[in-house]
């Protein structure tokens, strides 16, 4: 490959013997064996997305039970422990099992198709991290099967998930589970942040990527320097629990505050960590069913940059009843309300791309147009608590269930889904139905709004979130109603699109490559791609590239790889320079292996501190074979 | 783009990252510091280490705006586009408006976090 200067020009045929030859290179294994030992990005990124939104139907059953316990007052469907640990599991699975996983997973996936490359920087690590997540998943429901569920809220607050108040198992499942998904995430982010800045498409400098891309990288960052903290505050609370250390006992000197110091520096930034890839998502969705360059380039990719920095600067926000003193508080009240003037400008960009533009009104877009109503109104009622004097008479109430479902919802699982029918036909190959996609979409706006609005009311009349029933006489079973009855059909949209999906996998159109006439690389290929993404790793010119293909008819790219091993174009991080050739490796059971390994330690250590020294050395054997040195004498 | 701007950028591509770094540095250390010092205030009245803060980390943000402005300069201030494959101009505007933002952003932060030294006690 010439790297420094360009080659002459000259067309490309390609022999159907090079290309199976390139197919094989990269071939990952099927059946079975494929299960413990594919490592290509695409494989791993569907599986992350697949058993995430497993998760989530898992999750939303439990949402669906708790809701049908509150539709009327002094209900016993479920007693008030099983009510307690439901209510952990829900928030712990959607935000660690779920939401992050999923925005990973649809990262994974979609970026370096994006990026114009063939797989990731670390396959095997990527591989890891899958199957890690899966193992703390199973294992995290095992517990709510075996009675052993967490059951202290998904934020764990000591010193109620003290040994004291918790003696269970559940808090140290919770715990060690926590441990597991940060591991997962760190794992993603790694790889997303190496990809992103070292593999991208010759051309493709930073002003030219895609704005999804943009929001990956902000969000794997955020990642790196948020997740830290939780797997120091669950260390340190797994310590107080198993070996009488006294990190937040009161009586020895601890200070159970550090645990909510500790825990939301990482659980605000985790909230947008989920909405940084949805803002990505809406932009791209804009961009082609407007048709043309959206409104802010610059503008939005610097407002996604700032909220991913100011989102660190937010996190006491959650204390505030917590006797902090004022004048501290108010420095959070200010770089919360100021976190507004980013999310404005996207807005502000958005609207400015659809005004006047002949927009397509297909499933992905209509999801994404009721993105903007929900995720304003949650962004509005998050002004309002991020004042403390409102914030002090709504705190633990239904009004904040309102709103950070509104945000979350709203901000992340609306765009999401938008995303899935945007992106299924090149995973998948095939289209999924519109007209379900649209019922779904309105009975999921609708019930989302029955459902959740009536809350706000609810918190005002001061309804605490987190009791499993309450009296008659207190006037709060009517609204409880209407928002049951929303959930059920809340649920009713979201299986259609489960129903559709499904459907489509057999009995969809087929997409084509380019079935919605989108600027970016991910659509420059067959759908679903082949083993090696693309046949030829592409040059990049604007923002655009297969709109300027379509004017102009023809298109450069990079010749010169090897295609007897699996060989990618490495370029430099501003300008995507070429600069050299990375040599990936193939597929293996040993990210699987470490895994188990890991997983090993990791569980057993709940049950005896002995574990943490076997799985010590589990994982040293496993590393050790995953990392054994390619002999170069086979240049393989 | 003239030869020295260009010399100037190939020389020290890493300035291009000052903007999007110091200012947010900046306004980290404002919340950290200030949030820190709240206590001592209390305790000692001393009212004047939070507005140093604030005119330190201020000042601080602004360099870090100053720095991308410069970088701006030299390649002509215009606004950024996907530019010329040929040439770093269009990459080295979008990174300078960038800094450029990102500090003015940060210095919002920290004078928007420095109004309540002037109107709330240390000590409720």
């Amino acid at each position: 490959m010439t790297l420094h200067k360009a080659a002459e020009q000259r067309d490309i045929i390609d022999s159907p013997e090079e290309t199976a030859h390139l197919a094989r290179t990269w071939y990952s294994p099927r059946g079975f064996p494929g299960w413990f030992t594919q490592v290509n990005q695409r494989m791993i990124g569907k599986r992350f997305i697949i058993t995430a939104f497993i998760f989530f139907l898992l999750a939303g059953i439990l949402g669906l039970l708790m809701r049908l316990q509150l539709a009327a007052p002094e209900q016993q469907l479920l007693g008030p422990e099983l009510y307690n640990q439901f209510f952990t599991m829900h928030g712990t699975v959607m935000m660690f099992f779920f939401a992050i996983p999923v925005m990973e997973g649809v990262a994974i996936y979609i970026v370096p198709l994006m990026v114009g490359t063939r797989d990731m920087a670390f396959p095997r690590l990527n591989a890891f991290g899958y199957y890690v997540y899966l193992i703390g998943g199973i294992v995290l429901f095992g517990s709510l099967l075996l009675g052993m569920a967490p059951n202290a809220g998904w934020f764990n607050y000591v010193p109620l998930a003290g040994k004291l108040y918790s003696p269970g198992y559940g808090v140290d499942v919770w715990t060690t589970m926590i441990t597991f998904i940060e591991v997962s995430a760190l794992t993603a982010a790694v790889e997303l942040i190496v990809t992103i800045l070292r593999m991208r498409a010759p051309g493709m400098s930073l002003n030219r990527m895609p704005l999804f891309v943009w929001a990956a990288l902000v969000m794997s960052f955020m990642i790196v320097f948020a997740m830290p903290a939780v797997i120091v505050s669950s260390t340190l609370l797994i310590l107080d629990r198993l070996v009488d250390t006294q990190f937040f006992i009161v009586e020895s000197g601890g200070e159970p505050l550090l645990w909510q110091h500790l825990f939301w520096y990482f659980g605000h930034p985790e909230v947008y960590i989920i909405l940084v890839p949805a803002l990505g998502m809406i932009s791209t969705i804009i961009i082609t069913f407007t048709g043309r360059p959206i409104f802010g380039y610059t503008a939005l990719v610097l407002s996604v940059v700032a909220i991913g920095f100011v989102s660190f600067g937010l996190w006491v926000h959650h204390m505030f009843t917590t006797g902090l003193p004022q004048l501290g508080m108010s420095f959070f009240t200010a770089a919360s309300a100021m976190i507004a003037i980013p999310s404005g400008v996207q807005i502000f960009c958005w609207i400015a791309s659809l005004w006047g533009a002949k927009i397509r009104f297909h499933t992905p877009m209509l999801w994404v147009l009721g993105f903007f109503a929900i995720f304003v109104i949650g962004g509005l009622t998050g002004v309002m608590v991020a004042s403390i004097p409102f914030d002090t008479q709504v705190h633990d109430t239904f009004f904040v269930v309102a709103h950070f479902h509104y945000v979350l919802i709203g901000g992340a699982v609306f765009p999401l889904i938008g995303a899935v029918y945007y992106w299924w036909p090149k995973i998948i190959g095939r289209m999924m139905n519109e007209t379900a996609g649209k019922w779904s979409f309105w009975l999921a706006f609708i019930g989302f709004n029955i459902t959740f609005f009536p809350m706000h009311q609810l918190g005002l009349e001061g309804m605490p979130r987190r009791i499993y029933t309450y009296a008659d006489e207190m006037g709060w079973g009517d609204l409880n109603m209407l928002a049951t009855i929303g959930a059920l059909v809340l649920a009713v949209g979201f299986g259609i699109t489960l129903v559709n999906a499904i459907w489509s996998v057999s009995r969809g159109r087929p997409a084509g490559t380019n079935p919605w006439n989108a600027p970016t690389l991910e659509w420059a290929t067959e759908s679903p791609p082949a083993s090696y993404n693309f046949r030829h790793i592409p040059v990049v010119e604007s923002r655009w590239p297969l709109w300027d293909w379509q004017r102009q008819d023809e298109r450069r790219v990079v010749t010169g790889l090897r295609n007897d091993r699996r060989e990618v174009v490495l370029t430099s991080v501003l300008d995507a320079s070429p600069v050299g050739v990375q040599v990936l490796p193939g597929p293996s059971i040993w990210p699987f292996a470490s895994a188990v390994a890991a997983s090993t330690g990791f569980i057993g250590i709940i049950f005896h501190p002995i574990f943490f020294v076997i799985g010590f050395f589990l994982v040293f054997f496993s590393l050790v074979a995953w990392f054994w040195p390619r002999r170069p004498w086979r240049n393989d | 783009m003239s030869a020295k701007a260009r010399k100037g950028v190939t020389r020290h591509p890493l300035r291009l990252w000052t903007g999007w770094v110091v200012g947010i540095i900046a306004w980290t250390l404002h919340l950290i510091a200030s949030y820190l010092l709240v206590s001592w205030v209390c305790a000692t009245g001393n009212y004047w280490a939070l507005h140093g803060v604030t005119l330190a980390t201020l000042a601080m943000s602004v360099a870090g705006g100053w720095v991308a402005w410069r970088q701006w300069s030299e390649v002509g201030r215009q606004w950024p586009d996907a530019g010329d494959p040929q040439a770093q101009t269009s990459r080295i505007r979008f990174m300078a408006v960038g800094g450029l933002m990102i500090s003015g952003l940060s210095a919002l932060l920290i004078v928007a976090e420095g109004i309540p030294n002037f109107f709330l006690s240390a000590c409720l």
